[in-house]
């Protein structure tokens, strides 16, 4: 497809010039209609994937429950209990009522609601990612943007082979070496966990600045921070590069445009001719590569919490799965997909904010 | 909604398929890069002659010994040589790409030529599918199949494959559908020519360009996260000489024994850098737009 | 009051490539009267368009504009030499002084943007005026050039608009201000037959009405003839022919626009007449010209050893009308 086709054309085309400005927000209804539809159907195939890999893939449920332990007797009655002689589809269809109802049944390790346990978690990587998309566009999408001002400058090759370094990084091994040097080495941040012994603000939302912001103290609030810093920026960095490339390959394709030479025509200064006319319309596409950085976050969050010790949702998966804890692990699965999914879909949604010209899918 | 695959290599077939790679190595970053890859090949190779020790011999003597002649990179907790596990790791990362590069490409491969060319229901059931793969933020979708599978550096790779098959689905199928739009193939079909000589004749061909590029630039992803799975010991189990490993013994060490992730996570970036490099090159070689 | 409004003395413009830099303008110069309807003739790649960004002053790097002058005679009657403006100063040129619109009405507005905001943007960064009087203005504009209901259009959607009320709402942004001169690069050349010719009359109407001056750019010798008071015509980035549109139409002593002529269509020609005569071959690439006169190898009048040997000078074969052509005193339509 032509990057700038030159005149639209078709019957397509046609009938969006025709169509009046009034009817775009029925179709924009009728589109989120139309996703809502679709994510119900991604989610249908997320819950069989997530079903079928722990019922059937192991082999049996019962024996990997009770490990080398179980005896014939304990096994046949385990099986009885979990409804694991019935069929697969009749097990599924258990399945996917009891979830709907947040039911995924009893974690083994933790002995309380799986669903209970994942929603603890969540708060922690949700905050941390939060705090690493932040870090990511905020540092990310100006670089990018000084950096297509002059290609080919020193700026610009300097940011670039910054960004290189970036999506070549593994993060855990970034986490390891901050904290070596600012946790271990130069002690001035601290090495993991949310806060220090005795800091922890009374959990309202789960997530530690908010709650010692809630709490109303500056000191808790402070530690919170500092406790978030190197986990976000470490967490950020893979992102903040990729944000970084695209919005400078973005910013220099827009550039070009004729609609930016009008805007020049029309003898706006430049500040106003790049913010408000380039980057305005770069940020469609820019848009779409921070939506798709949550799959990097939410996968990158895993090794972070790792790292810096923090009870969040992918340390609780790996946990659950080193130790077997199948109920959190099928929890953990559906939610975060789920989470993902629809986030997804509202990154779609923002385009209709952001370019007035799509208003189907 | 697809998107197709936004490598323009169609009607590009005159040319030799080793002249975008020549015009490629013109760019000191590709030269950078395959320099870089070449080496970790070399290694892979040379391991045994390079290493000073054994990567699996324990000394307790020099336990979490320093940096030093003796220990280039220092010594871990047993007092196993750090240089010639890392040397040696180099193995397990080529396997790992190897293995799970290799699969998704199968796969991926398989998945977008049938959806592509068969069309209709079979298509449908296929994109389904793909939606269903890429409803996971990757890493966790490798988590789910190993939590199925069990932890193993095979199983890891398995999952890593998987993850990464939709990619080349997608790629896939974009080209068969680019490709079947273009008039001398409705010609072929037209007259009689079978399904599957099309595909070879002409499908494979245009693909190649395109998925070398991703192939490049997925190893080196492979890589990190193959590595990422270890690190959280769903992977490489130990005594096993591998980076994701050997970084997390470093984890539990690094307060008083830094070398022990610091040269693991070095050759991981290291190799991770090169093929990005490369990749980067030839991207901006079969897809001048796609500057990024 | 008549007079000069515009005049550009040697200007050239050149572009760095690979192969050493191109000379895409080459020492041009002309005038552009109070009122008056400058058409630029040329095929595509002649440097009309070029031309127009240079005066403008939005050729961007690499691009290299030189220039002895580019003086405008501004509204407030001084004379600026807008080759040597600094940048500030020439963005209140631009749009309040000199106003363009462009060939494609679909990419030239910024899709993400309404039509008034679009429009209200340039009158309030030359003017000072409220939003709600800037928005009244530009209602007014969009209501002067026959856009029904033009509230309701101020809050639409350039793709939600027709190609020719795309560019009515372009010509309407650009006039906004009350330019002196606008510069018209190919307005209607991506437009249907009809619209065509309607924004052409509107051209005009509001060009009386408004008293400005009018550069305008086209491939099209039919529309130049529709318009122009004046005609300049380019080849391969230099002036090769100038003078009125009557001297040109009545006598053109020059082969390629005795070709340019022959190749535009006319109603009554019927079929059997022969095929429509195109000039042969191509416009030469400007990193390897051809010596002497650069139309040489296309011309039916090309004398060995003349043409291919010297550049021909810019001659007067009449009071005001000047030809670039050796042999212009043997060559008639």
């Amino acid at each position: 497809m032509p990057l700038e086709p030159r005149r639209v054309s078709g019957p397509f085309a046609r009938m969006r010039t025709s169509l009046s400005w009034r009817s775009d927000r029925s179709e924009l209804w009728r589109y989120i209609g139309w996703r809502l539809i679709q994510l119900a159907i991604v989610l249908i195939g997320v819950s069989i994937v997530v079903f079928f890999t722990m019922h059937v893939l192991p082999g049996d449920v019962a024996m990997l429950l009770l490990g080398d332990r179980g005896t014939a007797e304990q096994l046949a009655k385990l099986r009885l209990q979990l409804g694991l002689d019935q069929p697969v589809v009749v097990q599924y269809l258990r399945f996917v009522l009891a979830a709907a109802h947040g039911d995924f049944g009893t974690s083994l390790t933790s002995n309380r609601a799986a669903f209970d346990d994942v929603s603890t978690a969540f708060p922690v990587t949700l905050q941390l990612t939060l705090a690493a998309l932040t870090i990511a566009t905020v540092i990310g999408v100006p670089t990018g943007v000084f950096a297509s001002l002059r290609p080919g400058r020193t700026f610009d090759n300097l940011a670039m082979t910054f960004t290189l370094f970036g999506v070549s990084m593994p993060i855990f091994w970034l986490g390891l070496m901050l904290l070596l040097a600012f946790g271990a080495t130069l002690d001035w941040l601290p090495i993991g966990g949310l806060s220090e012994v005795g800091m922890e603000p009374p959990r309202i939302t789960g997530m530690s600045l908010i709650d010692a912001a809630l709490a109303g103290s500056p000191s808790m609030f402070w530690d919170a921070l500092r406790h978030l810093i190197l986990p976000a920026c470490t967490l950020a960095t893979v992102p903040l590069a990729f944000i970084a490339r695209i919005t400078r390959a973005e910013m220099l394709a827009t550039a070009t445009q004729d609609h930016v030479r009008t805007a020049r025509a029309k003898g706006l200064p430049r500040a106003r001719v790049i913010v408000g006319h380039v980057l305005r319309n770069a940020l469609i596409p820019i848009v779409t590569v921070i939506g798709l950085q949550l799959g990097l976050l939410l996968s990158g969050a895993v090794l972070t919490e790792t790292i810096f010790s923090l009870p969040g949702l992918g340390r609780l998966m790996v946990d659950s799965i080193l130790s077997r804890d199948y109920p959190v692990v099928q929890a953990g699965a559906l939610f975060i997909a789920f989470v993902f999914v629809l986030v997804n879909l509202l990154v779609d949604l923002s385009y209709t904010l952001l370019d007035p010209r799509i208003r189907r899918a | 909604m697809t998107i197709a695959a936004p490598y323009p290599s169609l009607g590009a077939a005159k040319e030799r398929w080793y002249a975008p790679a020549a015009r490629v190595l013109r760019r000191h970053e590709a030269k950078l890069g395959l320099a870089i890859v070449l080496g970790f090949l070399f290694l892979t190779v040379a391991a045994p002659l390079l290493a000073p020790y054994d990567p699996y011999d324990q000394e307790l003597s020099s336990a979490l010994a320093p940096p030093s002649a003796q220990h280039l990179f220092g010594a871990d907790q047993y007092g196993r040589d750090v240089f010639s596990r890392v040397l040696y790791g180099s193995r397990t990362a080529l396997l790992a790409i190897i293995v799970a590069d290799g699969l998704a490409l199968l796969l991926g491969s398989a998945l977008g030529l049938v959806g592509g060319f068969l069309g209709g229901a079979v298509d449908a059931i296929v994109m389904r599918l793909v939606d269903v793969l890429l409803a996971f933020p990757y890493l966790l979708l490798a988590l789910i199949i190993v939590a199925a599978l069990g932890p193993s550096l095979t199983n890891s790779m398995i999952a890593i494959g998987i993850v990464y098959t939709p990619q080349y689905a997608r790629l896939i199928r974009g080209q068969v559908l680019a490709v079947r739009a273009l008039d001398y193939v409705r010609a072929a079909r037209a007259i009689g020519t079978p399904r599957w000589r099309i595909m070879l004749r002409h499908v494979l061909p245009n693909s190649f360009g395109p998925v070398i590029v991703m192939a490049t630039l997925q190893a080196g992803s492979v890589v990190v996260e193959t590595a990422g799975l270890s690190f959280l010991g769903l992977g490489a189990q130990p005594p096993s000489p591998d980076w994701g490993a050997l970084l997390a013994d470093g984890h539990n060490y690094f307060l008083t024994a830094w070398w022990i992730a610091t040269f693991p996570g070095l050759a991981i970036f290291g190799v991770v850098l090169g093929f990005n490099l490369i990749g980067d090159a030839l991207r901006d070689q079969f897809d001048p737009r796609r500057r990024t | 009051m008549k007079g000069t409004l515009l005049e550009v003395e040697n200007l050239k413009v050149t572009f760095p490539t690979e192969e050493g830099p191109i000379t895409a303008v080459d020492d041009l110069s002309f005038t552009v009267g109070r009122g008056e309807t400058l058409v630029i003739v040329g095929e595509s790649g002649s440097g009309k368009s070029v031309t127009s960004l240079a005066v403008m002053g939005l050729i961007a790097p690499p691009g290299r504009v030189e220039a002895r002058a580019i003086r405008l005679v501004g509204k407030d009657g001084r004379t600026r030499d807008l080759s040597r403006l600094p940048e500030t100063e020439m963005r209140q040129i631009r749009g309040a002084e000199i106003a363009m619109i462009f060939q494609e009405p679909m990419t030239s507005l910024n899709p993400v943007y309404t039509i008034g905001e679009q429009i209200i943007e340039a009158i309030r960064f030359h003017e000072t005026m409220s939003r709600r009087a800037a928005r009244a203005r530009a209602e007014e504009m969009l209501r002067l050039l026959g856009i029904p209901e033009p509230r309701r259009r101020l809050d639409a959607y350039p793709h939600q608009l027709s190609g020719g009320m795309r560019q009515r709402a372009m010509i309407g942004m650009a006039l906004s201000c009350h330019p002196s001169l606008l510069i018209a690069d190919e307005p209607t050349t991506a437009l249907d037959v009809t619209v065509q010719a309607q924004i052409l009359e509107l051209i005009r109407g509001l060009q009386k009405d408004f008293g400005m001056a009018v550069i305008f750019i086209t491939h099209n010798l039919g529309v130049a003839a529709e318009i122009a008071d004046r005609i300049m015509v380019m080849y391969a980035g230099q002036v090769v022919e100038t003078g009125s549109a009557r001297a040109i139409f009545r006598g053109t002593r020059l082969p390629y626009t005795i070709g340019l002529m022959r190749s535009v269509p006319r109603l009554g020609l019927d079929r059997d007449s022969g095929p429509l005569p195109a000039i042969q071959g191509n416009v030469p690439d400007l990193r390897r010209l051809p010596k002497g006169c650069r139309f040489h190898p296309r011309c039916s009048w090309f004398e060995p050893g003349l043409c291919d040997a010297k550049l021909p000078p810019l001659e007067a074969c009449e009071e005001g009308h000047l030809v670039r052509c050796l042999r212009w005193r043997k060559v008639h339509a």
